[in-house]
């Protein structure tokens, strides 16, 4: 069975499209035969092969995207020979050459400019609808037929999809509109201005090919044209993305050096553009830089999380509700899986703690002097109110040990600390939400004032009751 | 005006090296544009040049791509990248044999290709730094005190691991051998310098990590 169209058309209409566009282009010759039957040949593979990695294991191995790519190429530049040869002595003039430069240079202004209305016009979001239906055609011919007659049927899951997408519309009128991000991030203009200045120096009267190819060395306008001069704002972007999330001080430390060392090297570099090869392996010494620190980082904080998840999963399952809760509740028998949870969680929850000593060499009490856990209270990363952390450390942690339980009274006190049906909620960190106005607010700035609200579903505020951390109070932490 | 073209492409052409100049990481291309200007200031007209540039022209982008593998090369030599260094190596002893500048392009395309599947399979080896967190899930549930009526089902949740740790890495390889052919996993690929930097944790729980996974999944 061939790859399915929906996967095969969106690898290979760019291929199909260069071909068309030699062939409107009257390309000719053996080069553009060679391209054709490299087409033909991924053509074939996708319908001998139904499986897309064996499908892209053998394009990689007879290098049929690289041999298209120098098959097209080659095409282009026989045909350019061809048509110096046709001009004869006359493809020598100067004014002609120069003239082949200037309109090559304006040919990449209409090409930048058409790309980006072409990315404009997806992202006003008119084909999601098309989209969405063409991503369930394939889950229907590709998906768990189970799970699909589970949903009634393809043919219900898109209508219901397709109501779903116009209520979140009516709601969030730009839900499925792109245009302003497109319009900050894809802006030709600062790419297009120095193309254009290469334009007007080449159209200045009395200008000559081997004056312009040098004035645009001394003038830097080379360089400029290349495109790293913008690459500044992208390092400025991400460096300020990186402030915002706040994952990590060795993130933002990160992303900062990068910007400074694009800054330092700039500085250094003759009409301020650095040449793009220095800047890549640049860059690649700082991710490497960082690497070690981030990844420890991640690590460390993602064993934090796991231990204080068991002590707050291990002691929710004791409380009356717990079996409608998730996961229990999706249990055969949720009061069954409660219990399961009560007597097996604390014996893992031990194994966790020894392979915290073991691999990091710190206790559970660590946790709470370490600069990631106060990184994450600090930047309201952290789930957990101050309150139920304070329980966790002096009730919780103790009784959770194998063969033990929670007695009556702290089960109750447990049950209080959870938002169960409305209550109030004494365990999430009230200010849980302040990372995602950061984000918000950030956006905003970015891409206009109320975009993210018009795009995207506020979070919801629960019934959250708890005071909000204040470190200095709390005496674990010292 | 024939004279004043002359003069101005000797200009051009004496710039065009100086760009290079006093750059380290572009000597080769600085020599070959020093070589393409003195060329063209040897002419005495215009009309000359087309004979005095020979393959100079196809000398500069020799050059150009030998300066940027020789970056490449020394950026992966410093960072201890012995697989992603290949292509750099392959470019710098085939480049000078190559005097046509789209048979140039077509051998480096290549080499990258062919580098592209050495780090496909080298970077395959690192499964066990993915499957982690399956290995240590493993000695959780098999070693956790638990009342003796929950044991089973401890075990069995291991078991569940187990299976899914040898699932990772039959699939990886049945997924890899459709890329490079004859692959087999080497799972000791992992105490390398390129993957050992991305391990938080200390050498020896990488060794006691790695024989428990060998020895479930067979390696």
């Amino acid at each position: 069975m061939p790859i399915d169209a929906f996967i095969l058309n969106a690898m290979l209409d760019p291929f199909r499209n260069m071909v068309e566009d030699c062939k409107k282009n009257q390309v000719s010759g053996p080069d553009f035969d060679k391209m054709c039957a490299t087409l033909a040949r991924l053509e074939a593979l996708g319908q001998e092969q139904s499986d897309i990695n064996t499908f892209n294991g053998m394009v990689m191995q007879e290098n049929l995207y690289g041999l298209f790519s120098d098959y097209y190429g080659r095409a282009l530049s026989a045909q350019a020979k061809q048509k110096q040869t046709e001009a004869g002595e006359g493809a020598y003039d100067d004014a002609y050459l120069l003239k082949q430069c200037v309109d090559a240079l304006k040919q990449a202004i209409v090409r930048l400019r058409e790309s980006y209305e072409a990315a404009l016009e997806e992202a006003k979001g008119k084909k999601v609808h098309q989209q969405m239906e063409a991503g369930m055609d394939y889950f229907g011919r590709t998906g768990d037929q189970k799970i699909i007659a589970a949903g009634g049927g393809i043919e219900a899951m898109k209508k219901r999809t397709g109501k779903d997408m116009d209520q979140e519309q009516k709601e969030r009128p730009n839900v499925y509109d792109s245009t302003a991000e497109v319009e900050a991030l894809q802006n030709p203009e600062p790419l297009i201005g120095p193309i254009q200045d290469l334009i007007d120096l080449g159209e200045q009267p009395g200008m000559t090919l081997p004056r312009f190819l040098r004035e645009q060395i001394e003038r830097g306008l080379d360089k400029a044209a290349e495109g790293t001069s913008v690459a500044r704002g992208a390092w400025e972007y991400h460096y300020e993305i990186a402030e915002v999330l706040k994952v990590s001080p060795h993130e933002i430390e990160k992303h900062r050096k990068k910007l400074e060392v694009f800054q330092t090297m700039a500085a250094a570099a003759p009409f301020g553009v650095p040449m793009a090869r220095e800047v890549q392996w640049a860059m690649d010494d700082v991710d490497r830089e960082f690497e070690p620190s981030i990844i420890r980082w991640n690590k460390m904080r993602d064993y934090m999380e796991s231990l204080l998840d068991d002590l707050h999963f291990w002691s929710l399952s004791y409380c009356s509700f717990a079996p409608y809760l998730m996961p229990w509740s999706l249990s055969e028998d949720p009061v069954a899986a409660t219990v399961f949870t009560q007597n097996t969680q604390p014996g893992i929850f031990r194994e966790r703690e020894k392979l915290w000593k073991k691999y990091f060499g710190l206790e559970f009490m660590d946790i709470f002097k370490h600069e990631i856990f106060k990184w994450e209270v600090v930047h309201s990363k952290f789930q957990y109110s101050q309150q139920f952390t304070v329980f966790m450390i002096e009730k919780l942690y103790e009784q959770c040990r194998p063969m033990n339980h929670l007695s009556r009274d702290m089960i109750s006190e447990r049950e209080n600390f959870f938002g169960f049906r409305g209550r109030p909620d004494y365990e999430t960190n009230p200010d849980i939400l302040i990372p995602g106005q950061r984000w918000q607010e950030f956006y905003n700035r970015k891409f206009g004032a109320g975009r993210y609200e018009s795009k995207y579903k506020a979070a919801e505020k629960g019934n959250w009751q708890a005071a909000p951390w204040n470190l200095e109070s709390f005496s674990y932490g010292k | 005006m024939s004279e004043d073209l002359l003069s101005e492409y000797k200009a051009y052409y004496s710039v065009r090296a100086e760009k290079y100049a006093g750059n380290k990481n572009y000597s080769f291309s600085y020599e070959a544009e020093k070589a393409l200007s003195n060329a063209m200031q040897s002419c005495g007209k215009l009309e000359e040049f087309r004979t005095a540039i020979g393959d100079l022209n196809e000398r500069c982008a020799v050059a150009l791509v030998k300066d940027e593998a020789v970056m490449e090369r020394e950026h992966f030599r410093k960072h201890k990248e012995d697989v992603r260094i290949k292509a750099s190596l392959e470019i710098l002893d085939k480049a000078d044999q190559f005097n046509e500048v789209m048979n140039l392009i077509t051998m480096v395309n290549e080499a990258y290709n062919r580098n592209m599947l050495e780090i496909t399979a080298d970077e395959a080896h690192r499964q066990l730094y993915h499957d982690w967190d399956l290995v240590d899930r493993i000695d959780i549930y098999t070693q956790a005190v638990v009342p003796d009526k929950y044991k089973k089902d401890m075990l069995a949740t291991a078991e569940h691991y187990r299976k899914s740790l040898r699932q990772n890495a039959e699939g990886l390889t049945k997924e890899i051998l459709k890329y490079v052919p004859e692959w087999r996993m080497d799972p000791e690929k992992v105490k390398e310098f390129r993957n050992r930097r991305l391990c938080p944790f200390a050498d020896h729980h990488i060794e006691e990590q790695l024989r428990k996974y060998k020895e479930i999944i067979n390696a």
